[in-house]
């Protein structure tokens, strides 16, 4: 808050938003508009004498850009939203504009605006959209804190899990004729589940690490990432009898091929796993207006009803049908990293129509690729 | 008497508002409320022998660097630059905000004050990490709290400080 010592001026008319000032080259004031008057100090009433910048502490520091408009080496100079806090409590907002009055000669016009009402709105909306980013800046905080703790507890469970999954290995190969049938169940129990675990557990570690690695988008060649994935479900696709039709060519996009090969693979192995007997899964892709390429997943499987397509993106959640072995990180962990490369996922399905799960990146070019 | 002009510049919710009525009127209100524009107060500190008011220029937080931000700058002696201990964000952007004010007033004068000292369980920035983008600027460094008075009158003496002996070399 001012002292009382300092001059001000004081809005006479709550009538009027406008007031003016005319000063000299020494910056002492020459007249002014009834709706200012000093405030404060002794010489309350007229401002006509007095300093424009004893009066309008605003400007100390401006009176060499005062000078240069009077010189007429600056057009004008302006001051938004100034605001003070009067002795009653009230917050006054105004304007300041500075320019040369050439018609009198080396004279300076100050107008001051109220802009009181306007800024008080201004007010309300900038506090609401300050406390909104507040309130998001500490949500993100606490989800890297999360990622940190997921990220340290998975590192911590692989490296005690690695020497059950080898030892179990060993016991299983080593100790082959000197174990009773039982205790062979119980050796394979111990393997096969230690090996799922490890899954998890790397699942978890890709989760946790996606939201915050430092990658580099860079164009995909699509064609060899598909056909790397295809190999390593090569076992999947002859178990189930399943029909693969993949495109000659694909269009171009950015991304990081190792997370988009976790995509692909996620949205492959689901469709070879819950696309029904025998299935026949066609990828494709499709550049779209908005300068994304979807790439997508068909499946002729049982399809997904509405309620539950709402769900599939979403850490740990798994579908009533889908009974077959698996965690329900999968397609969270696809939606958060193609999140990352600035893309998004989705699914369109209906029961009976079987489902087509698409991601889509930023288009590279017009150029395709084989 | 001398007169100096001032800014209290960094990130929106940093406590700018509350450093300067801590300094200016002594009270604290933990009430957040933003601010828009330049809210100007004044006090005067003897220091050394002298009077010196300070005009005070409390600026809005967060919002891009402009004409209009320029202007309020324009023709300050110097400034604190304020963050938020609980928000490494705050201190990120600082260098930002040292770089525009020196671009307007290349002689002015830093400090550099972490805020919020009193929320110690929520602290998330260290001394030595602020200390460190203090020393870029050869600038001071204060940790303080609005809320309590930690440091807040050294904070502003020191500039004070600066600014006098500036003006006598």
């Amino acid at each position: 808050m001012l002292q009382e010592e300092v001059y001000f001026w004081k809005p006479v008319s709550s009538s009027q938003r406008l007031a003016y000032v005319l000063a000299d080259e020494n910056l002492t004031v020459l007249t002014h508009s009834k709706r200012l008057k000093a405030w404060g100090g002794k010489n309350s009433g007229s401002l006509i004498g007095l300093s424009l910048v004893d009066v309008f502490v605003e400007l100390v520091g401006a009176e060499e850009t005062l000078r240069k408009i009077l010189a007429r080496e600056q057009d004008s100079f302006t001051l938004s939203q100034v605001n003070r806090s009067l002795d009653d409590g009230q917050l006054l907002y105004y304007d300041l504009h500075v320019r040369p009055l050439r018609e009198l000669g080396r004279v300076l016009l100050l107008i001051v605006n109220d802009v009181t009402e306007r800024a008080s709105k201004e007010q309300q909306v900038r506090q609401q959209r300050n406390e909104l980013r507040l309130l998001n800046a500490e949500l993100q905080a606490r989800n890297e804190e999360l990622d940190a703790f997921a990220h340290t507890l998975a590192h911590s469970l692989q490296n005690l899990l690695t020497p059950i999954v080898i030892s179990a290995d060993v016991l299983k190969q080593e100790l082959t004729d000197v174990v009773t049938e039982e205790a062979r169940q119980v050796t394979d129990i111990i393997a096969r589940n230690s090996q799922r675990m490890s899954q998890v557990i790397e699942a978890l570690l890709l989760l946790a690490d996606a939201r915050r690695a430092e990658i580099m988008l860079l164009p995909l060649d699509m064609a060899s990432i598909v056909a790397e994935v295809q190999g390593r479900l090569a076992g999947m696709v002859e178990a189930g009898g399943a029909e693969m039709v993949v495109p000659a060519t694909w269009p171009r996009a950015w991304g990081y091929a190792p997370w988009v090969e976790e995509v692909w693979e996620n949205y492959l192995s689901n469709a070879l796993k819950y696309g029904g007997e025998s299935p026949r899964i066609e990828l494709g892709a499709t550049v779209q207006q908005d300068g994304q390429v979807r790439f997508w997943v068909r499946d002729d499987g049982p399809g997904i009803a509405p309620d539950e397509q709402v769900q599939l993106f979403i850490p740990f959640v798994r579908l009533k049908h889908a009974n077959l072995a698996g965690h329900g990180l999968g397609l969270s962990i696809v939606r958060r990293i193609v999140e990352k490369l600035g893309g998004q996922v989705g699914v369109q399905s209906a029961p009976g129509q079987g489902s087509t799960f698409w991601f889509a990146l930023p288009a590279a070019g017009p150029r395709s690729c084989a | 008497m001398i007169q100096k002009k001032i800014c209290l510049v960094g990130d929106f919710a940093v406590g700018k508002t509350s450093l300067a009525r801590r300094f200016v009127e002594g009270i604290f209100d933990d009430k957040y409320l933003s601010s828009i524009g330049a809210n100007i107060s004044r006090k005067v500190l003897a220091l050394d022998g002298s009077d010196l008011t300070l005009l005070i220029w409390d600026l809005v937080g967060g919002e891009k660097f402009d004409r209009v931000i320029a202007n309020y700058y324009r023709g300050s002696a110097g400034a604190l630059l304020v963050c938020d201990l609980t928000r490494p964000e705050t201190l990120d952007k600082l260098t930002g905000y040292a770089s525009d004010f020196l671009g307007i007033n290349p002689a002015a004068h830093l400090v550099f004050v972490g805020n919020k000292v009193d929320l110690t369980s929520e602290r998330r920035i260290r001394d030595v990490s602020l200390a460190a983008v203090a020393e870029r600027y050869h600038a001071p460094v204060f940790i303080s709290s609005a809320k309590t008075g930690q440091d807040v009158q050294q904070a502003f003496e020191t500039l004070g400080q600066h600014l006098l002996a500036g003006r006598v070399s």
